[in-house]
Formats: C-alpha cells, sequence, structure tokens
C-alpha cells in the first residue's frame, strides 16, 4: 500500500513539475491574448467563416511544443477572446499530439509507416472534432459566464468575457492582461488542474503496471478501448513516450494500439479534462473526450489493417539514433532551477484557487436564505 | 532610513553572537546546509562514469574518472590508467563492445528503480551508452556483411538508449524517479536485449 501512495506522489509531482513552466508561460501568454486579440484584426482571421481558421489553428498548434497540460491557459483565453469553439479545441487537440520533436522521434523510433499514420491522424482528427464541436458543442454563452473566474473572484462588476478595445497605453494594457491571465485565469486552472492531477495520480498509483502492458500487447476491439480510455486519462508527453511506445511495438504490440495510445494519450489527460469541463462547458468538454478516444480507435483499426500481420518496424540504426538526436534537440529542456520555481508558482495559484473556491462556497451558502446580489448567483 | 539600519545591526549582531537563544541555532543550521550544498555540488560536477563501461573502451579512457556503478548506493573512484594507448590497440569484437554496452545498461536500468540517483549522473551515463553504441554501429558498419551484427539488435539497442534517456528525463526534484510503466519497459527491453546476445553468442559458438 505505502508503494501505491509513493507511485501516487511521484506521479503527482511529476505532472505538476513537467507542465508548470508551460502552465505558467501559456497564463502569460493567455492573458496577453486576452487583452489584445479582441481588438486585433487577428480575431477576425480566427473568426472568419470556412475552413481557413480551422486550419489555421491546427497549424499553428502543430508547431508548438506545448504539451496537454500547458495549452489549456491558451486555449481558454482564446475562447473568452471570444474565438470560435471550432478553432479553439482543434487547436487545443492538436497543440499537444504534433509538433515537429515528436514526429522526428517517430520517425527514428516508430517507422516510416506509423509516423505517417501518426502526423495524418494528428491533423485529421483535431480538424473534425473542431468540426463536431462547433456544430453540436456549447457556445461561449451563460453557463460558461457562471463560472467565469473575474465575475466569482470577488471583483465588483460581471463584465463581459470579451474584452472590448482599450484606449490605455500599451505599459497598462500589458499589466491588464498579465493580471487577467496570473491572478484572475491562473488560481482557477491551477485548482481544477490540482484536481485532475490528483486523480490521474491515483489512476497511476492503484492501475497495475502489468494490466496496462498485456492489454496495449492485444489487436482486439476492447484493447483498443482500453489503450484510448487509459490513454486519454494519464498524463503523457509525446516525446518522452515514443520510446515507450516502441519498446511495445518491438514486443509484439499492434500498431494501431500503438497510434489510439499516443494520440489520445498526448491528446488529453485528466487534468486537461477537468480544467475545460469546469471552465468551457461540460457538453463540449465530453464532445471533445468521445471524439479524440472514438477517432483514435477508429484510426487504430485502419492502422491495423493496413499494417498487419506481420508488420515490423525496420530501419536503419545508426539513421535512427542520429534523428533520435535531432528530436532531442528540438525539444526545449527546462532547467531544475526554472523548474521548480513554475512548480511553486504552480502550487501557489492552485492553493490560491482552492482558498477562493471555498470562499465562493461559504459565502454562496450564508446569502442562500437572503437575497443574494452577488453575479454568481445567476 | 539610515537611523533604521543602524538601529538593526546591533540586533543582528545579538543574534549572531548568542544573545538570543533561537536565531543562533538557525544561523548555524543555514550556514551548515548552503556549506554541504557547496560542497555537494562541487563534488558532483566531475563526470562520472560507471565501471561497467570501462573494460577495453578506448573512447571512454581520456582522462575521465569512472565510478564503480553500484545498486546498493555505494561508489568507489579511481582513475582509469589502465586504458591507455596499449588498450586501444587491442579493440573488441562488435559483439564483445554490444556485451559491455548490455552491462552498462542493465546498471543503469537498476540505478533508475532506485530512486535515489542523481539525475546529472544518470543524464551524462545515458549520453555515454548512446555515444559508445554510436561509436559501435558505425565501425560496425564498415565490416564486410558477413561479420556485420545483426540490425534487430541494434535496433533494440537504440530503442534501449532512448528509452534510458526518458528515463533520465523522469526528476523529482535532483534524482531519478521512474514512473511503473517505464521500468516495466525498461526491465522488458533490457531482458530483449540480453536474450538477443545470448543468441548470437550461441550461434556463433
Amino acid at each position: 500500500m505505502s508503494v501505491a501512495w509513493q507511485q501516487f506522489a511521484t506521479t503527482v509531482w511529476q505532472i505538476v513539475s513537467e507542465s508548470a513552466f508551460w502552465v505558467i508561460a501559456s497564463l502569460v501568454v493567455g492573458g496577453l491574448v486576452h487583452e489584445f486579440l479582441p481588438s486585433s484584426r487577428f480575431r477576425e482571421l480566427l473568426n472568419r467563416k470556412g475552413q481557413g481558421a480551422m486550419l489555421g489553428a491546427i497549424l499553428f498548434g502543430a508547431i508548438l511544443p506545448i504539451c496537454s497540460c500547458g495549452v489549456i491557459p491558451l486555449a481558454i483565453s482564446l475562447y473568452r477572446s471570444g474565438v470560435r469553439l471550432g478553432p479553439v479545441m482543434a487547436f487545443a487537440a492538436a497543440t499537444p499530439i504534433i509538433n515537429p520533436a515528436a514526429v522526428i522521434m517517430s520517425l527514428a523510433l516508430l517507422g516510416p509507416q506509423i509516423t505517417l499514420a501518426y502526423v495524418t491522424l494528428g491533423l485529421v482528427l483535431p480538424y473534425c472534432l473542431g468540426l463536431i464541436v462547433e456544430r453540436w458543442g456549447t457556445p461561449l454563452s451563460a453557463e460558461s459566464v457562471a463560472e467565469t473566474p473575474d465575475c466569482c473572484s470577488g471583483t465588483p462588476v460581471c463584465e463581459s468575457t470579451v474584452t472590448p478595445a482599450s484606449s490605455a497605453g500599451l505599459v497598462s494594457r500589458i499589466a491588464a492582461g498579465l493580471r487577467w491571465g496570473i491572478a484572475d485565469l491562473g488560481p482557477t486552472i491551477a485548482f481544477y488542474m490540482t484536481l485532475g492531477v490528483l486523480l490521474a495520480g491515483l489512476i497511476a498509483a492503484f492501475l497495475p503496471p502489468a494490466w496496462v502492458d498485456s492489454y496495449l500487447r492485444e489487436s482486439t476491439g476492447t484493447a483498443l478501448l482500453a489503450a484510448g480510455v487509459f490513454g486519454a486519462s494519464i498524463y503523457v508527453c509525446a516525446v518522452a513516450h515514443i520510446p515507450l511506445v516502441a519498446s511495445l511495438l518491438a514486443t509484439g504490440a499492434a500498431p494501431g494500439i500503438s497510434i489510439v495510445f499516443l494520440v489520445t494519450g498526448t491528446a488529453t489527460n485528466l487534468p486537461e479534462l477537468v480544467a475545460l469541463y469546469n471552465t468551457i462547458g461540460r457538453r463540449t468538454v465530453v464532445m471533445y473526450a468521445a471524439s479524440l478516444i472514438v477517432g483514435a480507435m477508429l484510426a487504430g483499426v485502419i492502422v491495423n489493417a493496413w499494417l498487419l500481420p506481420g508488420f515490423e518496424p525496420v530501419f536503419d540504426p545508426v539513421r535512427s539514433l542520429d534523428l533520435v538526436d535531432a528530436g532531442e534537440r528540438l525539444q526545449p529542456t527546462i532547467g531544475n532551477v526554472l523548474s521548480l520555481v513554475s512548480t511553486a508558482g504552480l502550487v501557489a495559484l492552485a492553493g490560491f484557487g482552492t482558498w477562493r473556491w471555498v470562499a465562493l462556497r461559504i459565502r454562496r451558502r450564508s446569502t442562500a436564505g437572503g437575497s443574494d446580489d452577488s453575479c454568481c448567483s445567476g | 532610513m539610515s537611523s533604521r539600519i543602524k538601529g538593526s545591526q546591533p540586533r543582528f549582531r545579538q543574534y549572531i553572537e548568542g544573545e538570543n537563544d533561537l536565531y543562533p541555532h538557525l544561523f548555524r543550521l543555514v550556514g551548515t546546509c548552503t556549506l554541504g550544498t557547496l560542497v555537494n555540488l562541487a563534488a558532483s560536477a566531475v563526470p562520472v562514469l560507471p565501471v561497467d563501461a570501462r573494460a577495453s573502451n578506448p573512447a571512454i579512457a581520456d582522462n575521465i574518472p569512472i565510478r564503480a556503478v553500484s545498486t546498493k548506493g555505494e561508489a568507489s573512484t579511481r582513475n582509469a590508467e589502465h586504458m591507455d594507448g596499449s588498450a586501444a590497440t587491442q579493440a573488441p569484437g562488435g559483439l564483445q563492445r554490444l556485451e559491455e554496452l548490455n552491462l552498462l545498461s542493465a546498471a543503469l536500468v537498476e540505478k533508475a528503480g532506485l530512486g535515489s540517483t542523481p539525475a546529472h549522473e544518470f543524464r551524462i551515463e545515458a549520453r555515454m551508452y548512446r555515444e559508445l553504441l554510436r561509436q559501435t554501429m558505425l565501425n560496425n558498419r564498415a565490416q564486410s556483411t558477413s561479420d556485420q551484427l545483426p540490425q534487430h539488435l541494434l535496433l533494440d539497442m537504440v530503442r534501449m538508449s532512448a528509452l534510458l534517456h526518458s528515463a533520465a528525463d523522469c526528476k523529482t526534484g535532483f534524482v531519478i524517479t521512474c514512473p511503473a510503466d517505464l521500468m516495466l519497459q525498461l526491465k522488458s527491453q533490457q531482458s530483449r536485449v540480453t536474450q538477443g546476445l545470448k543468441m548470437i553468442q550461441m550461434m556463433r559458438e
């Protein structure tokens, strides 16, 4: 039992320390986006009718080396800046799945066929997901406004989620953007991420690794579903997990299973899903996760039909090692000190977010009997 | 402002000189910890290599201190004086080099599971494994087709190298802590490489 709790603590620490820098950086960028995007022409470009915005969001996401936790603040700030839901969710899915380092690592260790399938799926799946979410998802509405941190954090005025163009100076606008990103959005996201991280830690601690290992080696429909659901719930970084998938593949795992695990694992995880669930809307997030899992499973079936039986990734080992080096060089590494400082910052934000959440609940309860003049009451 | 600074100096001296009960202990504790950290950092700044990789590897012979890899946490440092030019002239065959690399990776897998291996040390050793593997593969490529090592074994060792680098990225503070799934794959890959080597040895005998 103590080993399981040790594993829980290790997993929690690793998710937080790996993603902290990117979450903080994304909060800073997200704050600036929220301040400057509504008044810029870029927003018109992102909101243009047709598929151009969606494709642009996917391609932009594909070159960013951000993990699925780091992309949350950026996606939410885009959403709250008035960008359409489809491009936002396509961006949120494409960013962690595809990045240049992951593609090169995949080419080095998984072979050209699986890399082709991986890149195609990484571009097509976010596109389909964006279309689905835009058609049936929850648009920016009262539901999301009710949970807006601006509104519920004690800020006296209920302001619109889309900030109007400001006539203030550049420095004060930057300060306002950073305040929104760090002080308003940051604690809320860090709080919900904490809940997700704790859940992911429990799964990692109490799910037997041998069970996962044995499931990932099969090629049945149940194994595809298990790989999809398991991948969607744990925290997987594409670059770090490609060697693990390569090892599984070399010991007999079906290529379709590898694709499902890699795509669902990198695109989603519990911290991300919990944060999006509570900030963007329940229906949208359920559709987002379901589309990813089902889409990845379908792709897994197609890849299995294409490459099985007898698939064995064979390529030049020296070239493979060179490519691994190139992929690792492209992946930005965060130094220990910066990582620790970011982790401390994220933990502080999570603590503040927890305190704010508890204070809000107490205030709601205390005003439940009387007249509630809070903007959060409805 | 200046009176505030002047006023604070005697108070500070009081703490240092022990007129206050609590603060001298605190200052001593902080001082000891800082000094200890600096000494540790200075000691760990010297690149170290595992002893399992030393044997007959001219590539690592150049004046680098070698620390014996011990899974019990004991380490002994010594110079690689036996690995001079004469050793380099007796370069072993490719298979022997792969065996040495296998010993090195086995030691690294064990270290990854300890939960107390310094991250910088592990990273250096994983890097060394990769570079030695690259050198071995380049040498192997230069040989005639009949003498070349099997591709699948080399590919397995490339995968091992990538897994070791993934493990090197799994840090809790400054020590390596591998998640269970990665640990499982490391062990599985290690046994796969060992079995592959045994098969080739049997075939060649």
